[in-house]
């Protein structure tokens, strides 16, 4: 039986499926990256990533956790986010070590796939910033304690320098990926609204001066601003967007293991600094609304 | 109907022009380097705002 002749145009699109799968092994190919080619800077795979990342995150959650004790902080020598801070600061140089050399190529966009490492962790941090100001506000308008006003004021500034580093890192990413540094897409669109809205509400803080009107109507305008959260979060489904859907959810991943724990441990490592810069930043502002805190009045004497 | 051949011709010759192309972006590790010394610069800025803020207030 002779076999069937196939039209040129056909075999040109079975060489193109070939081709995308050169160097990709006939069983086990997992989607998103190139598999491990079995050597690492460390030996032969000898890193198992996930676990290491799971000792990291428990360790800084843990210590985390036993901050919350006032008998833990007060046994401590120096200020409790300095050493999450440090190790913030080291696992940052590894994670981006890992990030830039150890992890995998990705399989359409190559080396440039490597900036997923620092610009998914920004966006998440900063979703996370951003999520927390809303909170600390309307905790504000509930309660009226100053710490959550001060807290609200550090979390808009933390999430706004991260907000302004994923707009920037998203430009990047996006000029060899898409051929443009910025496009009116909805999530890009969303980020810089998120991030310009938050801008509005420390200008609003820096134009009032009393302490009160200062705390209700930037905390009114903080939870106005943090209704973009979920609507960014949720833009790339209720618009068409260029933009990916989310990887990573509850119900499962779909990027590979050997770029999964990677991701995760700078992940941490942006968890930590941002921990770090929130407890700094927090620290200014109470201290600042101390000093403008009016003198009590004198005790009456009989 | 050479209109009709024209048409069968360009898109045969898109498809020899995807099937010539790796699939995937070549280089471009300026852009990552980029994206790394912003994140530093970005990270390191800031600690050092409040590190000056910090010793002026605190």
């Amino acid at each position: 039986m002779p076999r069937p002749v196939r039209s040129p145009a056909l075999s040109v699109e079975f060489d193109l499926v070939r081709r995308l799968q050169i160097g990709w092994p006939a069983s086990g190919v997992r989607r998103g990256c190139r598999p491990c080619d079995g050597y690492g800077p460390l030996g032969r795979c000898s890193i198992d990533g996930s676990q290491i990342t799971n000792i990291v995150a428990l360790l800084g959650l843990g210590f985390l956790l036993a901050s919350a004790a006032p008998q833990f902080r007060r046994a401590l020598p120096f200020a409790w986010e300095h050493p999450l801070g440090l190790a913030g600061l080291v696992l940052l140089v590894v994670g981006n070590w890992l990030g830039l050399y150890y992890a995998p190529q990705e399989r359409f966009m190559g080396d440039v796939g490597r900036i997923l490492y620092v610009h998914v962790p920004a966006a998440w941090l900063t979703m996370v910033c951003f999520t927390l100001a809303f909170l600390f506000a309307l905790g504000f308008m509930f309660t009226n304690r100053r710490g959550l006003d001060s807290a609200m004021e550090a979390a808009s500034e933390v999430g706004v320098m991260e907000g302004a580093l994923l707009l920037l890192l998203g430009a990047i990413f996006a000029r060899p990926t898409w051929g443009v540094w910025w496009s009116w897409d909805p999530r890009l669109t969303s980020s810089a609204v998120m991030m310009l809205s938050f801008v509005g509400v420390l200008l609003l803080r820096g134009v009032v001066q009393d302490f009160d009107r200062r705390a209700t109507w930037s905390s009114i305008a903080a939870i106005f601003a943090g209704v973009n959260v979920p609507v960014t979060y949720y833009s790339v489904k209720w618009w068409r967007s260029m933009h990916q859907v989310q990887s990573e959810t509850v119900a499962g991943s779909t990027i590979d293991d050997g770029m999964r724990w990677v991701l995760y441990f700078n992940t941490y490592a942006f968890l930590f600094l941002t921990v770090w810069f929130l407890a700094r930043r927090w620290r200014i502002a109470e201290t600042r609304a101390q000093a403008a805190m009016p003198e009590p009045l004198p005790q009456a004497t009989t | 109907m050479p209109e009709a051949t024209e048409m069968t011709a360009e898109a045969a010759h898109m498809i020899t022009v995807f099937a010539q192309q790796s699939g995937s972006v070549a280089g471009g590790w300026e852009y990552v380097w980029g994206a790394y010394v912003a994140t530093w610069l970005f990270f390191g800025g800031y600690a050092v705002t409040l590190w000056t803020r910090s010793r002026e207030e605190l």
